[in-house]
């Protein structure tokens, strides 16, 4: 009985190497899941201030090759308003005018149709790997559901976010909650995912709230109705023409 | 039996658009206007009812713009009356060949060059200094867009007249050279042809210019061009611009300013700064402040406001105008008014 604990002892020392994740490991496996060739949503966005609200309804397409995105809303107020993004341009279509306009790369920083997510938040699809390296700190619990903390600094000066936190479920490796920093170690924003679905061979957040920490009772949070990844989209899709259809 | 009638119609109208799927939408908008011009004030009302009929198909789009616009004021008799005007600034329908090609027959916007205040391209140079950014009517017309490559495109455009001398076309070419959006524009009206170039990007600071040169009919050629650029602070919460203006064929003297305006300008001038910066407090309240300046003669009209967005689409807005010239200038109290109040709602519907 005693040589076989012993053996159980020696052979499971052995293994936990193999089973242990490093901070890179568990950051890999997130971008596995988080980027996608390429992805059709419907979503609602609701900007709560201090109870009074706002919605915003939208479709969205994206692809990862060429850094691709396109939006466009469908509430009643906004109706018609589309953006196109390719690499690092935003371009917005204003129906009224039946014109394109070119956005300049300092109003990326502002807040889409007035919410809490910026244009950079929402556009900036690169995966973690390439922008951040990642230390892993101690463990978490969020809504019952055991996490991985990590700690992201940003590799070069050209990041949204100097420093990120992610806490990240460790069964489905999706970040539950992350919290956003400034170089200064301010805390600037923290998101929160929630409702999580299987879809494909993926998991996804279909509710991401994101809280503005500089200011008061703001909350913005975006609910995906429908999702797909790795879709078949129509060559030519992602231009400027396009955005006058 | 009229009552019937109109009820008849009313549902038959409901049921088309039920049945084609017409979307319906538009805007109110109400300015209550307090003006003090000549020592004397004077109130005025604009109520502006717009009713938007459209309808998107996969290979066509139809759209149409129709104003009710009711004005209660003094005309310049000073006698105090309603006058009630409709009008459609748009109408039109876009057809889509190819995801590439489409074309559109009717009254529509037309937009050569960086749209926006002194763009020198602009067809319809009137400048309304109490909005500088309401809509203008369109033109009649066809005009055809071809997308090139993903950031190329090739317009085309033209307003056929009975007389050939009378007709207008231009020709507006853009691509994306080194995240710049820049283009060629050559524009043919009845009596002034124009060709010229324009920029729009980021070194930093966002910039953007115009130039184009006109072969004028009447008394010499001339050339017009803009230069702008435009910035956030604040994480975007603060965004201001600042563009200047300049037409060869301004004039030099105060003289010139009561005359109408016979060539291809905004103004009488030569020379112009356009300065606009909004704040944005929060997803409902923002303050902005705008100034259009006559550079030549030192006048300005200035315009700061304040707007607060009730509820989805609803929004109230408190604007003050300011003409800071003398009678010798352009932009002078007696002509414009020295101060002015106009309050806003404006409903999405």
């Amino acid at each position: 009985m005693k040589k076989i604990t012993l053996f159980l002892i020696i052979f499971l020392s052995g293994c936990l190497p193999v089973l242990s994740l490093t901070a890179d490991d568990i950051l890999k496996l997130v971008d596995k899941n988080m980027t996608f060739e390429t992805e059709r949503g419907r979503a609602v966005m609701v900007i709560d201030r201090d109870g009074r609200k706002i919605t915003k309804e939208f479709i969205v397409y994206g692809a990862r090759e060429g850094n691709k995105f396109y939006a466009e809303y469908l509430n009643q107020e906004d109706k018609g308003v589309k953006y196109l993004k390719l690499e690092k341009e935003l371009w917005i279509y204003l129906p009224d005018a039946d014109d394109i306009l070119k956005i300049s790369g300092h109003m990326l920083r502002q807040g889409m149709m007035g919410s809490d997510i910026s244009y950079e938040d929402i556009l900036n699809d690169e995966e973690y790997t390439k922008k951040y390296s990642a230390a892993l700190s101690e463990e978490t619990i969020i809504d019952n559901i055991k996490c991985y903390n990590i700690e992201l600094t940003a590799k070069s000066d050209d990041a949204t976010y100097y420093r990120q936190k992610m806490a990240i479920d460790k069964v489905r490796l999706i970040p539950l909650e992350i919290t956003l920093y400034a170089k200064s170690g301010r805390e600037l924003k923290k998101m929160k995912l929630a409702n999580i679905k299987s879809i494909g061979k993926r998991y996804f957040a279909t509710v991401i709230s994101f809280v503005d920490l500089r200011k008061n009772n703001s909350i913005t949070t975006i609910e995906y109705k429908e999702i797909e990844f790795d879709i078949a989209v129509p060559k030519n899709f992602f231009s400027k023409q396009i955005l006058k259809r | 039996m009229k009552k019937i009638f109109l009820s008849l119609v009313i549902i038959i109208c409901l049921s088309f658009f039920q049945i084609y799927a017409v979307d319906l939408s538009g805007n109110i908008r109400n300015d209550a206007i307090l003006l003090y011009k000549n020592n004397l004030f004077s109130y005025s009302n604009i109520l502006e009812n717009q009713l938007i009929l459209a309808r998107k198909t996969e290979y066509w789009r139809y759209h149409s713009d129709i104003r009710l616009l009711v004005f209660t004021g003094k005309d310049s008799a000073g006698i105090s009356s309603t006058v009630y005007l409709l009008s459609v600034p748009r109408i039109y329908i876009k057809y889509f060949f190819s995801p590439e090609i489409d074309i559109t027959i009717g009254k529509n916007n037309i937009s050569l060059g960086n749209i926006g205040l002194f763009n020198p391209f602009e067809t319809d140079k009137t400048v309304n200094t109490a909005d500088v950014n309401y809509d203008k009517s369109g033109i009649t017309g066809f005009i055809i867009n071809i997308g090139i490559a993903d950031k190329s495109l090739l317009k085309a455009f033209g307003a056929p007249s009975p007389n050939p001398a009378d007709s207008s076309w231009a020709l507006d070419i853009s691509t994306n050279v080194s995240s710049f959006d820049i283009g060629c524009v050559v524009l043919r009206k009845p009596d002034d042809t124009s060709a010229g170039f324009y920029f729009k990007g980021d070194i930093e600071l966002g910039v953007s210019g115009s130039m184009a040169y006109h072969f004028y009919n009447g008394s010499g050629d001339f050339l017009e061009t803009n230069l702008g650029t435009d910035y956030s602070f604040f994480d975007g919460k603060l965004f201001s611009s600042l563009l200047f203006y300049y037409n060869q064929k301004g004039s030099d003297t105060s003289a010139a300013l009561n005359t109408p305006i016979t060539y291809s300008g905004f103004f009488h001038s030569k020379l112009y700064m356009y300065f606009n910066s909004l704040y944005t407090y929060d997803e409902f309240l923002s303050f902005g402040i705008g100034s259009i300046g006559n550079l030549s003669d030192g006048s300005a009209v200035i315009f700061p406001s304040v707007s607060y967005l009730i509820s989805d689409g609803l929004t109230l807005s408190l604007q003050y105008n300011n003409a800071t010239g003398n009678d010798k200038q352009e932009f002078s109290g007696n002509s414009l008014g020295s101060h002015s109040i106009i309050f806003k709602v404006n409903g999405k519907l």
